[in-house]
């Protein structure tokens, strides 16, 4: 089954009509957005679209197709499997991965229990983002992070859908497969929010290539130390870091001889300075190169390249 | 020529009375059979939901992937059916959990000899599947498993006697329509 109709099938049936029939290239379709008694939208191409009942897209609201609560309560049982006890943690954290690699944002009444959220009820709000791997997306980079001898440590800095993700993945991709110029080595991915490989029942959905270990699922700082211990990694790479425990974790890694590769939500190296949990890494100077991406020229369009010291290459 | 008659009414008559006690008292057995067959097969559930509630806990598994791995553990008509179930789940129909649930119910009725009030025990599990916590999920299975339990009990208890009973009843019932026929 293609990557489009394996998407479809995770909404009822009158959903998967109307989707369905939209006229679009799939690999352009970045975002679907339902929210209860709203119009159905799609962000396509870096735009926003309504669809109407018989798939038309509409950038005003005269022929729409109105979400209703039964349209959310199916979808949210064809992404859960019926089972939604079962992605308890997922929920805990706003979203769920499906098969395909794709993640469903959700949102609804959120019910808290000893001061951290223990699940979200009434869930009347779903985002479903798609994920498309980016072949060679990453090659370029690769020439400007490293060279014959590895890869240095490097955190890509990137606004919210600029294609870190997508970037770090082929950049797993080829440093595991190996190039022309450099032989493959061993990657371990510690996939906290199962984005990266979008690991299905165990399976990755995306190509990580053939030397990668994957921790689907697994906090990222303990990950880390649970790869250096028993998979003996010569990168690790990790997404969306943030927290304390993940500098530190980072320092071990780069103690243990490791190259790490990670991103961050940010505009900017000054972004990450001002941030006061981050600015450790660039004061002490953690990582070699810093790569700042915007989505002015495309997704993983690279705005700059920095060294250790925070010059411009 | 009369007597030859006479004698002849008499062997239908014997041969009637015969298969009439045979047909009632195999009624009455096949009431103490179904009876027996009840009882397995709510022991079979019970394997069932012992089963399917250790995959949610420990394994933390989405239900048409628990319904497959139990049902194929438990050879037997329930686990086929619960196979089944999970195998309709998987397939992604387009239907809500409900509406496949009601309908595999309509098909274990037919391929069981579970009375009506099991299944419409299975009935309130089936709408107590969908809440999103684990704790409630197993509350309900336990509660479900609590039910196949009590029934169980009560039909092991009362089934020796029922089985008597079913085919004393058939034969009473068969010597009766002889007596009635004759």
């Amino acid at each position: 089954m293609d990557k489009e109709q394996e998407l479809w099938k995770v909404f009822p049936l009158n959903l998967r009509r109307v989707l369905s029939s939209m006229n679009i290239e799939f690999e352009r379709l970045q975002e679907i957005r339902l929210r209860v008694r709203e119009p159905l939208l799609i962000i396509y191409d870096n735009r926003e679209f309504f669809v109407g009942e018989n798939g038309r897209l509409n950038t005003c609201m005269n022929d729409i197709y109105t979400v209703t609560p039964e349209d959310i309560r199916n979808t949210l049982d064809f992404i859960s499997r019926y089972s939604l006890y079962a992605y308890e943690d997922e929920i805990r954290q706003g979203f769920i991965t499906i098969q395909g690699g794709h993640r469903v944002g959700i949102a609804g009444k959120v019910v808290m229990e000893n001061n951290g959220i223990k699940t979200i009820r009434h869930i009347s709000f779903l985002n479903i983002r798609l994920s498309h791997q980016i072949r060679d997306c990453g090659r370029e980079l690769l020439h400007l992070i490293g060279d014959e001898q590895g890869v240095r440590h490097t955190l890509i800095i990137s606004p919210p859908r600029c294609g870190k993700t997508t970037l770090l993945r082929d950049l797993i991709r080829l440093l595991s497969d190996g190039t022309e110029e450099r032989a493959g080595v061993t990657v371990g991915v510690v996939d906290e929010r199962s984005e990266i490989g979008a690991c299905y029942q165990g399976v990755p959905q995306n190509d990580l290539g053939r030397r990668t270990d994957i921790l689907d699922c697994c906090p990222k700082a303990y990950g880390m130390l649970m790869l250096i211990r028993s998979m003996s990694p010569v990168v690790v790479a990790v997404d969306e870091i943030g927290s304390r425990e993940d500098i530190e974790a980072i320092e071990y890694v780069i103690n243990a001889g490791c190259t790490i590769l990670a991103t961050v939500h940010g505009n900017s190296i000054e972004d990450i300075r001002n941030k006061p949990v981050l600015r450790r890494l660039v004061e002490e100077r953690i990582f070699e190169r810093y790569v700042v991406l915007n989505n002015k020229g495309g997704i993983g369009h690279i705005e700059r390249i920095f060294d250790a010291q925070g010059n411009g290459l | 020529m009369n007597e030859f008659l006479m004698h002849r009414e008499m062997v239908f008559k014997l041969l009637g009375i015969c298969m009439i006690l045979l047909a009632a008292g195999g009624c009455g057995l096949t009431y103490s059979r179904r009876l027996r067959l009840r009882l397995e097969q709510v022991r079979e559930l019970q394997q069932l939901m012992m089963l399917l509630h250790g995959e949610i806990q420990y394994q933390c598994t989405t239900l048409p992937e628990a319904f497959e791995a139990c049902g194929g553990q438990v050879e037997s008509v329930c686990g086929m059916w619960m196979t089944e179930t999970g195998r309709r789940l998987n397939a992604m129909e387009g239907m809500g959990f409900r509406e496949i649930w009601e309908e595999q119910l309509l098909d274990l009725q037919s391929r069981t000899v579970l009375n009506k009030a099991c299944v419409d025990d299975l009935r309130r599990l089936g709408n107590q599947m969908s809440f999103p916590d684990r704790d409630t999920q197993l509350g309900a299975l336990t509660l479900y498993s609590q039910r196949l339990r009590e029934q169980e009990e009560q039909l092991s208890r009362e089934l020796p006697a029922k089985m008597k009973l079913g085919a004393m009843l058939g034969v009473l019932a068969g010597m009766f329509l002889v007596i009635l026929l004759i």
